[in-house]
């Protein structure tokens, strides 16, 4: 089964793992698939069954080996990375950020941050409080005056298991919005009033560098530009822009934001305080 | 010589005319000659990068260095501009003449 993906120039091969094409199409909101006969356009994303899971090779897979996952969600999780390399590299203008992203109140706010700062239980609480989430993990902007957030379409994901100290109104949120899950990760099936789709725009408002600390005092404090643009040159991937350029897009964001480090210790601190200043 | 293989006297370094860089507050991004690969430089190195704007002497960094933080030793001083200027020329980012 060849699958050819609106807005990217190459097919993605499934061949043999149908059951992968319903989980995708589970997780992404605003994609158009269709069924297309092999031989049409070259894949540069192929998955395939194998004897010790599903196996996907790509272009994004360092060393040129097969990723093997043997559960079909965990392979979906990671094929995720790939799509998003791939709308970025067919989509000539934009560049990505691995940050979570959220309209809060009518402020769209960035949360540039590698994994592990808490940025997809964070975007599961905003979503939880009525804030349109844009990403938790992927996030491709537009360079320019103002930059533009461009929603990725990908439902959010958490880490299993969820934090102990998890406020009992965010995980019962994140029950009642059960998508595909496997030991390791569970969806948050959010509905269309609160998760962007594929391509819908807003711009960066606010830039939030994310400090999460057992026992913090939650508390938001000012950061300094260059910091901001530190972490957010480090968070960039997938661009085809040049490396100066790149660090001149990122800087005009910077500066064109409201910039703040957040320090917390549970979400709903993180929530509460976000809310108050950009809502 | 030293252990770099530089005269730290008489060995002039300068940055490599392809080098692009953005300074934006205390942080300094160094762009490869390649046009990719981006380094953000610590401190020490962003002040000799600064210090290399025409080409100097690691001795003459190092009497720079020194006025500024008197109270380092010299010997710390030396070694730690050897090993900033090796690296940034083993990375390309800078480049030897005679003096």
């Amino acid at each position: 089964m060849w699958i050819k993906v609106k807005g990217l120039n190459n097919p993605i091969a499934f061949d043999g793992v149908p059951n992968l094409v319903k989980i995708l199409d589970k997780v992404l909101r605003g994609w158009t698939f269709q069924d297309i006969k092999k031989g049409k356009g070259t894949p540069l994303i192929r998955l395939k069954a194998g004897a010790r899971g599903y196996e996907r090779r790509s272009p994004w897979i360092k060393g040129g080996d097969a990723i093997v996952f043997p559960d079909p969600v965990d392979a979906v999780c990671d094929l995720l990375l790939d799509l998003e390399h791939a709308y970025i590299k067919d989509s000539h203008n934009l560049l990505a950020l691995h940050a979570a992203g959220a309209k809060i109140g009518s402020n769209l706010v960035v949360f540039p941050s590698t994994h592990g700062a808490g940025k997809s239980l964070l975007t599961a609480a905003l979503a939880q409080s009525g804030h349109r989430v844009f990403a938790d993990d992927q996030l491709p902007i537009l360079p320019g005056s103002p930059t533009i957030a461009v929603a990725p379409g990908f439902l959010p994901r958490l880490r299993n298991p969820l934090p102990d100290d998890l406020d009992q109104n965010i995980l019962d949120f994140i029950e009642s919005h059960s998508g595909p899950q496997s030991a390791q990760f569970r969806y948050v099936d959010l509905p269309e009033e609160v998760l962007a789709p594929l391509g819908e725009q807003a711009p960066i408002q606010g830039i939030v560098l994310l400090n999460r600390v057992f026992g913090a005092s939650p508390k938001m404090e000012p950061v300094s530009e260059a910091e901001v643009l530190k972490t957010c040159v480090l968070q960039s991937f997938g661009r085809s822009l040049n490396a100066i350029e790149l660090i001149d897009h990122l800087h005009n964001m910077v500066k064109d934001a409201v910039c703040v480090k957040l320090t917390y210790s549970t979400v709903k601190q993180a929530q509460a305080l976000l809310q108050e200043k950009f809502a | 010589m030293n252990a770099f293989g530089l005269d730290f006297e008489s060995t002039k370094i300068r940055r490599h005319p392809k080098v692009q860089f953005r300074e934006v507050g205390d942080e300094m991004f160094l762009v490869h000659p390649d046009g990719e690969q981006i380094h953000n430089l610590n401190p020490m190195a962003a002040s000799l990068w600064r210090l290399m704007e025409d080409p100097i002497t690691s001795q003459d960094m190092a009497d720079v260095v020194q006025a500024a933080f008197p109270i380092m030793a010299r010997t710390k001083v030396e070694s730690d501009i050897n090993q900033v200027v090796s690296q940034l020329l083993n990375l390309g980012f800078v480049e030897t003449s005679l003096k």
